[in-house]
């Protein structure tokens, strides 16, 4: 499948890398536009209508955030394009956005863009985009919402009510207090990295729980959780993850 | 008489026994209060060393700081250059990259550096940024003749007010933009660093951070100020450290840092 796409990115090099890269390891990702500056880069999207865009976060005078701010309706998948912000690289992970970092590897590049190429049939970029933007607003980690991909679409939660991640066969299973359990095609492994780690726990490889639903320690190695969930601690977690709640 | 005489005796000897208690207790006042004092003393000189000790390792830590958009930044470049299969430059700006890396982590291992090393490590860093920005950058170093270029100055004060001027000041300025560093001599023992960009201003420039509070870039400047004090506790260097935007004082933009270093006695 053909993808149309936009680059941004303030330094001439790096535009210049980027597309070299694409040409050569891309074949399918066509280049319609590009610009050095923010401003013309937000008249490229509103004129063109990319599916894709590369987007460089740090840019005189208007970041990537706000430029994808300033456009009304964000349609396009979007991969950033970043030297280095951990604070922005968190965010963007937050809702299951593309991102590579400077100098870009040709491993990562492709599989950015092969994921994007499957997002586009799925028309989830609006959504994602919107999510990232507010969550961007939001001060308290606990009230960001996370995108999770799964069978059906995509899941939008609030990560202070997700109770317990459960990790089957390579799958997940998130229980919330409220809703049905739903079920993401990423590994446990994923949401230990996505989710904070002063709120999420790993007691044992398969369960990553949320600590400020634990209602009562075992002392043969389980925790009970909100609503009767019984969960086992590994042997070796224990003694740090008691430590870890007397200090809570 | 008899009784008389005696009563003077045991005056007499009771007066010598309360005289000598009298002694005895203060030489033991005496000798406790200074031992008391040798005992506080001691405790306070070692009080003193751990507390050095720990404000030099906490030196050391702000010292070692290299800032990692930069390193991203100067290793896109290269990659930039080995895809146009421009030999030259490639190895040029490596070996640029890897002499200031090489740099940074010799000087960060030393309390002080000879002035003559600093100007090196900042041409050294200017050359690399110049290789990014291209036209969009020019940079001057001055030394006045009087400046002893053999005196030492604490390390790596200066490198991040220069990389504040070429990323706050002159990134986002719409067109090309210089920073200039002038090192004099004030008296004999006093010397001033002047740091001037002809970019955006300090305020434009911090309106422009609040946009995004947690970038790295807002803690730079805060590391110099905890290493200013630790500087100064450790009872080593004065340092004055000031900060204008041009655009108060003149017609002109841009921000102008000024160092006063005033050499411990």
């Amino acid at each position: 499948m053909t993808v149309t796409a936009i680059l941004i990115d303030d330094e001439h090099k790096s535009l210049a890398i980027l597309k070299n890269k694409l040409q050569r390891l891309c074949p399918n990702v066509k280049v319609i536009g590009e610009t050095q500056h923010p401003e013309k880069g937000i008249e490229l999207i509103e004129t063109l209508q990319p599916q894709l865009v590369f987007l460089d976060i740090a840019m005189p005078n208007m970041n990537g955030f706000e430029l994808l701010q300033k456009i009304t309706q964000p349609q396009f998948e979007v991969i950033f394009v970043t030297a280095f912000d951990s604070y922005g690289i968190e965010a963007i992970k937050h809702c299951a956005i593309g991102y590579i970092v400077k100098p870009i590897d040709s491993q990562d590049l492709i599989q950015a863009v092969t994921i994007a190429t499957q997002n586009i049939s799925d028309k989830t970029a609006l959504k994602k985009n919107k999510q990232l933007i507010e969550n961007l607003g939001i001060q308290s980690f606990q009230q960001k919402k996370i995108v999770i991909p799964c069978q059906e679409g995509l899941e939008f939660v609030k990560m202070e009510d997700i109770i317990h991640c459960e990790g089957t066969d390579g799958y997940t299973k998130i229980h919330f207090q409220q809703q049905k359990p739903i079920m993401s095609s990423y590994s446990i492994g994923h949401f230990h990295k996505l989710l904070p780690t002063n709120d999420f726990y790993l007691i044992h490889k398969s369960h990553l729980i949320n600590v400020n639903y634990i209602e009562k320690y075992l002392n043969e190695g389980y925790v009970i959780l909100h609503e009767n969930h019984k969960l086992p601690v590994s042997r070796n977690k224990r003694t740090e993850f008691l430590n870890m709640i007397r200090s809570v | 008489m008899l009784g008389e005489k005696n009563i003077e005796e045991i005056f007499v000897l009771l007066s010598g026994a309360a005289l000598l208690i009298a002694v005895a207790v203060v030489i033991l006042f005496y000798t406790f209060i200074t031992r008391k004092n040798k005992l506080l003393a001691e405790k306070a000189v070692s009080i003193n060393s751990y507390e050095k000790k720990m404000i030099e390792l906490e030196l050391h830590a702000l010292r070692s700081q290299m800032n990692p958009h930069f390193v991203h930044n100067s290793l896109n470049a290269i990659q930039y250059y080995i895809q146009l299969n421009d030999i030259d430059q490639s190895e040029n700006y490596l070996t640029r990259f890897s002499k200031l890396v090489r740099q940074f982590f010799e000087y960060s291992r030393k309390q002080t550096i000879r002035i003559e090393e600093e100007i090196d490590l900042i041409s050294n860093y200017l050359a690399l940024e110049k290789l990014r920005f291209e036209d969009k950058l020019t940079y001057e170093i001055l030394c006045d003749d009087t400046v002893d270029r053999e005196a030492t100055i604490p390390s790596m004060v200066l490198q991040p007010i220069v990389e504040n001027a070429v990323n706050h000041g002159i990134f986002h300025k719409k067109t090309a933009g210089k920073v200039t560093i002038t090192f004099s001599q004030l008296s004999e023992d006093s010397f001033c660093v002047v740091v001037k960009d002809d970019g955006i201003g300090i305020k434009q420039s911090k309106k422009l951070a609040k946009n995004n509070p947690h970038s790295y870039d807002s803690h730079s400047s805060q590391v110099l100020d905890e290493r200013l004090k630790l500087l100064e506790q450790i009872d080593n260097w004065h340092v004055e450290y000031t900060i204008k935007d041009r655009a108060e004082f003149c017609d002109k933009q841009g921000t102008i840092v000024t160092l006063i270093f005033k050499l411990p006695n």
